[in-house]
């Protein structure tokens, strides 16, 4: 294993893909600093900028952008008390407070080292897992992956948005929008309309672009915009004190842990993680100065985030299968580059993957050694007008979307997506679901014709298998725990 | 003297016709604002509808072989159940704080962007990338709020042009060139 890391170090190293892990990080903070645009928008945004490299210095790159985006979603918590996304919505509690009391540079090193720490770790563990996983993995047949995506699907929208049962309608509705297009099987086009655009199905990339991106930019042409005001960072304050140093390495390396573990359970891990660790970390240290600025609030949550996103990575390097919005745009860029993950991903493109593991560690350093000096830099993004911006943001969006296929038909789609997003923003469904639907559904059509057939059409063989039938029994239990949870509290809010 | 008579009556009573549509307009889009969810609800049933249909009429085959209309009709299921169960248990009207602020949001400016989109989308083929993205630019920067015009055409013509070079020379994206042809 060290053999193949060290090879994989030796081609990030190369120049090539130095650069693109250089300018991934660079422009994923530069536009994820942007409030309402987080990575799985970012990543939307910024895919053009890959399509002109090879594939292991596209999926570098990618990896550089998601890594960037999310330390730039901490630089406007911190700074700004806005959240660039959910997952440092925690760091706002504490970051804002130290930031308003002059500390905000050592808020933003807490930061900065306190995901350097949980990458690293993160990364080990993914070193670890991802292989053995996908070992086990070559194992499963079409009946585990059937369950496999009932479990990630049921999962996942039991802990997104503000009721399951709407998330699994959101999950319901992508499987329906994965139908569109030909039939895996027998090759017919289904849903098609009579449109010749959508025999090969919807692009991902216009869909996220749309549901991320330019619903967000409606959303913002209702609000009425009003000045930030943007608490300026001088560079001697960046610097933590020995002794914030002492108090960032503990909740670091708890954040880590407990963020490498949730970030394996379908779901959107990362905000998960940075709620449980800011809990975990104002329990220990009794809570005294939680909510006032302590740096443990901010090195924890932000540790944990960071090697959740870690985490997740170990479910799409292993088995090709994406559990949040944000995997979900990495595997589309993947695809695009023309590798698909999966368990043999590993052994058959075992350079690619220690590549990509390399460049992840080398991002988290790149972003160290860029973020510290540069956060006034890219703080100084905030200070463009919205007005300003967000056209360039949208017209990005809209080269974003041609460029995939060459296609108007495409831009097109994002339009109509980010009309969806908007709505389902009025009627409070998140679109994370819909997503996940949408990138799982053909395969878990395809697993359950094909275990159809594998079985002689005997349902009760696919759940009665040892791993299907687990997962199942997970995915059936945690529904019912969410249905009878959902009707006691209807008839407890009636009685009240 | 008559003709002149008659258009304006004519006229009157058009506008009066014109001010009955917008009142009901204005209903129908306040009873949507209402019952927004609802509204939501419904359209997903009828989404879960065609599914179903179209599954059928695709055709479902027999176990165990399945034909391309099977799925649909499985997740057009699950759609329309979950869409009537969400329709009947979401509360009928919301609150009269919340519709008001519904009301008061700036629908009309994402109608007007929606519009404007969907143009630059039929006219982009036409009359190429360069043109109609620095007029979108310059249109969208107006919508968001931006006063004069100096910093709009400057702001446009860097975007339109670094975006040329950036995506059409160097990423080879086949970007329109419409009327003007390099």
């Amino acid at each position: 294993m060290l053999n193949a890391l060290f090879g994989g170090f030796q081609t990030a190293f190369s120049m090539s893909n130095l650069f693109a892990c250089f300018i991934g990080c660079v422009m994923g903070t530069l536009v994820g600093v942007l409030p309402g645009l987080g990575p799985v928008g970012t990543m939307g945004l910024l895919l053009p900028f890959t399509y002109a490299l090879d594939p292991t210095g596209a999926i570098v790159m990618m990896a550089g952008i998601y890594y960037g985006s999310m330390y730039g979603g901490s630089t406007t918590s911190i700074l700004l008390k806005v959240p660039g996304e959910a997952a440092s919505m925690v760091t706002c509690f504490d970051g804002y407070e130290m930031a308003k009391k002059g500390r905000a540079g050592a808020a933003l090193a807490a930061a900065a080292i306190g995901s350097w720490i949980a990458g690293t770790l993160g990364l080990v563990g993914l070193m670890i897992f991802a292989p053995s996983l996908a070992k086990l993995a070559l194992a499963f047949g079409p009946p585990e992956y059937i369950a496999i995506t009932v479990f990630g699907l049921v999962l996942l929208s039991n802990l997104t948005g503000t009721s399951p049962v709407r998330s699994y309608l959101a999950a319901a509705l992508g499987l329906f929008l994965g139908c569109i297009g030909m039939d895996n099987i027998s090759g017919l086009p289904r849903f098609t309309f009579g449109s010749m655009n959508l025999v090969s199905g919807l692009e991902i990339v216009p869909l996220i672009m749309g549901l991320y991106g330019v619903a967000e930019i409606f959303a913002f042409l209702e609000e009425s915009q009003e000045e930030r005001e943007i608490i300026p960072v001088r560079y001697r304050e960046l610097y933590p004190t020995r002794e914030e140093l002492k108090r960032i390495l503990p909740p670091s390396l708890r954040g880590s842990v407990l963020g490498f573990l949730i970030g394996l359970i379908p779901g959107p891990a990362v905000v998960i993680a940075s709620l449980m660790s800011y809990k975990v970390e104002r329990r220990i240290s009794k809570g005294s100065e939680f909510g006032k600025g302590a740096i443990e609030g901010v090195a924890g949550p932000e540790s944990a985030n960071n090697s959740a996103t870690a985490g997740a990575m170990v479910p799409l390097l292993a088995l090709g299968i994406p559990f949040a919005p944000a995997t979900a745009m990495l595997i589309s860029g993947f695809m695009i580059h023309g590798i698909a993950p999966g368990p043999l991903f590993i052994t058959q493109h075992s350079a690619m993957f220690w590549t990509i593991i390399a460049s992840m560690y080398i991002g988290n350093v790149v972003l160290l050694v860029l973020n510290l000096p540069l956060v006034g830099v890219f703080a100084s993004i905030l200070r463009v007008k919205s007005a300003i911006l967000m056209p360039i943001v949208l017209l990005l969006c809209m080269v974003g979307a041609f460029g995939i296929n060459n296609s108007i038909f495409d831009i097109g789609v994002m339009l109509v997506f980010g009309v969806i997003g908007y709505l389902f923003n009025k009627i409070q469904l998140d679109p994370s679901p819909l997503v996940v639907g949408f990138i799982l559904g053909p395969q878990f059509e395809t697993a359950m014709r094909q275990s159809l057939v594998m079985m002689g059409g005997d349902v009760a063989g696919i759940i009665f298998r040892p791993i299907s039938g687990t997962l199942l029994l997970i995915a059936f239990l945690s529904l019912a725990f969410t249905i009878t949870k959902y009707f006691l509290q209807k008839r407890y809010s009636n009685v009240c | 003297l008559e003709i002149r008579n008659l258009n304006v009556k004519k006229v009157w009573a058009l506008n009066k016709q014109i001010v009955v549509f917008y009142d009901y307009y204005s209903k129908f889009q306040k009873t949507l604002s209402l019952y927004k969810e609802k509204t939501a609800f419904f359209l997903t049933f009828i989404i879960g509808v065609i599914c179903i249909v179209g599954g059928f009429n695709y055709g479902i085959g027999s176990l165990p072989n399945l034909d391309r209309g099977a799925y649909p009709v499985f997740v057009g299921l699950i759609i329309s159940v979950l869409s009537i169960f969400l329709f009947f248990s979401t509360a009928g009207e919301e609150t009269k704080a919340e519709s008001e602020a519904g009301l008061r949001t700036n629908g009309k400016r994402i109608m007007i962007l929606l519009l404007v989109l969907a143009l630059y989308v039929l006219l982009v083929n036409q009359i190429g990338f360069l043109i109609l993205s620095f007029f979108l630019l310059m249109f969208l920067q107006r919508l968001m709020g931006q006063t004069g015009w100096r910093t709009p055409v400057v702001i446009s013509v860097i975007t339109v042009i670094v975006f040329w070079i950036l995506f059409k020379k160097w990423l080879n994206v086949q970007l329109p060139d419409g009327l003007l042809k390099f």
